[in-house]
């Protein structure tokens, strides 16, 4: 057994890297792009609100694998050619951002109108109003959903594997076949999944506790 | 009357609103000068609220006139296409009134002083340094100036309210519109509030109140309007509208709250 974790040791902390790298670097896209979303959802432009519902619709509508293989090997017979990573990176981004885009919307319309109204009366702009008085207050409402997304997408990341990545699940693949001890890998690299979701839950916890400190 | 050589500050014309088939406003016409105090009152569901949430466009009348502080806004051209000419309008008038809200809305992700700050930096442009100088002087007015690190959640109904009549002075705004200040708070509460209020009036700022507070519409009021049905029912001096009043509609309203 020792002798197992020592030989996949050099991989596997590669693959850890990638893993958490792809996680998080997707989830911060995938927030951005989501907040962009959210907000065209409820623009005033019709046309706007549309797209951003169609956006929604199709990538929480489909499978992420499909997505991703949709990328990684449909993409290049239009000539869009990606690497393995990239694909990934681009197929977790556009997937996490169709989830936390209605988080964050609920998170808008979670706030008080009230607070919208004394803001205007007072002169401000919509967008001052969005960026100063609401959101702030709708990023405490959105980040419960918002932490168990990026628990989750830290797992879709297994996945990749799938497109040849070299992540956590295709390094436990490998040194599986290499030597017919699948069970011991993947209860390792799950073992460390879990291990990594556990100290994502307590920042959220963490984070939780500090914005909701004023509102209890 | 002395009033009528003052400037009109704020002027309404034929407003008309409904919710549905529910006419709120029926053709409402109002005056009121620079430095006048009316308070407006009525039952439930009179269209008092709507009346003085349209005039900062909150609400948006179905038709009418508004002329706030010299800026004049058709409120069915502003309801059927807000272009940005109409909109830098509205904008100007929110900018030159305040308002006092039932329910404070106070901004809860920040303390009493951020509250007070927030729209001399945000509408006034000011610095961060200054906004905090002329928040807290503020707050020592309507008697907060320990509260100023206080998150709304931590104030009592009737601070939280002077904080939002601190908000609403930073503004330095010509008229302030009270949207029925004291109806969510206990009685001790609402005499603090009140006091405040006193001391506004004091000061010559022109304030349009809805409130069912009689006291302070006695003693303090320049002009009470009666509303009913969407309607202004009656509009007079209080004195003339407490002391016997002879509409039997009004007797009876004037009968139940001051019972």
């Amino acid at each position: 057994m020792i002798e197992l974790f020592l030989r996949a040791q050099p991989l596997l902390e590669k693959a850890v890297l990638v893993t958490i790298g792809l996680g998080l670097a997707s989830y911060f896209l995938g927030c951005l792009l989501g907040l962009l979303i959210a907000l065209a959802r409820i623009s005033t432009f019709r046309l706007l609100r549309c797209l951003a519902f169609c956006y929604v619709s199709i990538f929480r509508g489909t499978p992420l694998l499909i997505q991703l293989l949709l990328i990684y090997y449909g993409l290049p017979a239009y000539g869009i050619v990606m690497g393995p990573i990239a694909s990934a990176l681009l197929a977790l981004t556009l997937f996490a951002a169709a989830y936390l885009s209605e988080n964050v919307r609920s998170g808008i319309s979670g706030v008080d109108k009230g607070q919208w109204e004394a803001a205007w009366s007072m002169g401000m702009s919509y967008w001052r109003t969005m960026l100063r008085i609401v959101l702030p207050q709708a990023l405490r409402i959105a980040l419960p959903p918002m932490g168990s997304r990026m628990i989750g997408l830290m797992k879709d990341t297994s996945l990749a594997s799938i497109v040849t990545v070299v992540e956590m699940t295709r390094v436990a693949e490998q040194i599986g076949a290499a030597t017919f001890r699948y069970l011991e890998m993947f209860m390792l690299v799950g073992a460390i999944y879990w291990f990594i979701n556990q100290v994502l839950t307590v920042v959220q916890t963490l984070l939780e506790d500090r914005l909701s400190r004023h509102f209890k | 009357m002395t009033q009528s050589i003052l400037p009109i500050n704020v002027q309404v014309r034929g407003l008309h609103k409904s919710f549905g088939s529910n006419n709120v406003l029926s053709g409402i016409d109002l005056d009121i000068c620079k430095g006048e105090v009316v308070v407006i009152m009525g039952p439930s569901g009179s269209g008092k609220t709507t009346l003085i949430r349209s005039l900062n466009f909150l609400e948006i009348a179905d038709r009418g006139i508004i002329e706030v502080c010299g800026i004049t806004v058709n409120a069915a051209q502003f309801k059927q296409s807000p272009n940005h000419q109409l909109r830098t309008r509205v904008r100007e008038i929110r900018r030159r009134t305040a308002m006092v809200f039932q329910s404070f809305n106070l901004f809860g992700h920040m303390t009493a002083l951020k509250n007070v700050m927030e729209g001399l930096i945000s509408v006034k442009g000011q610095s961060r340094n200054a906004a905090r100088v002329r928040a807290m002087e503020l707050l020592k007015k309507v008697g907060l100036a320990d509260k100023a690190d206080a998150y709304p959640l931590h104030l009592s109904g009737g601070q939280k309210q002077r904080v939002a009549i601190a908000r609403a002075m930073a503004m330095d705004p010509e008229v302030i519109l009270f949207d029925e200040p004291t109806s969510a708070l206990d009685p001790e509460l609402r005499e603090e509030v009140l006091k405040v209020m006193r001391a506004l009036a004091d000061d010559g700022i022109t304030m349009i109140v809805v409130t069912h507070e009689v006291r302070f519409a006695r003693d303090v009021a320049d002009r009470v309007v009666f509303m009913e049905g969407g309607h202004i029912l009656q509009d007079c001096s209080p004195a003339r509208f407490f002391c016997g009043n002879d509409n039997e509609r009004i007797g009876r309203f004037l009968g139940l709250i001051e019972a």
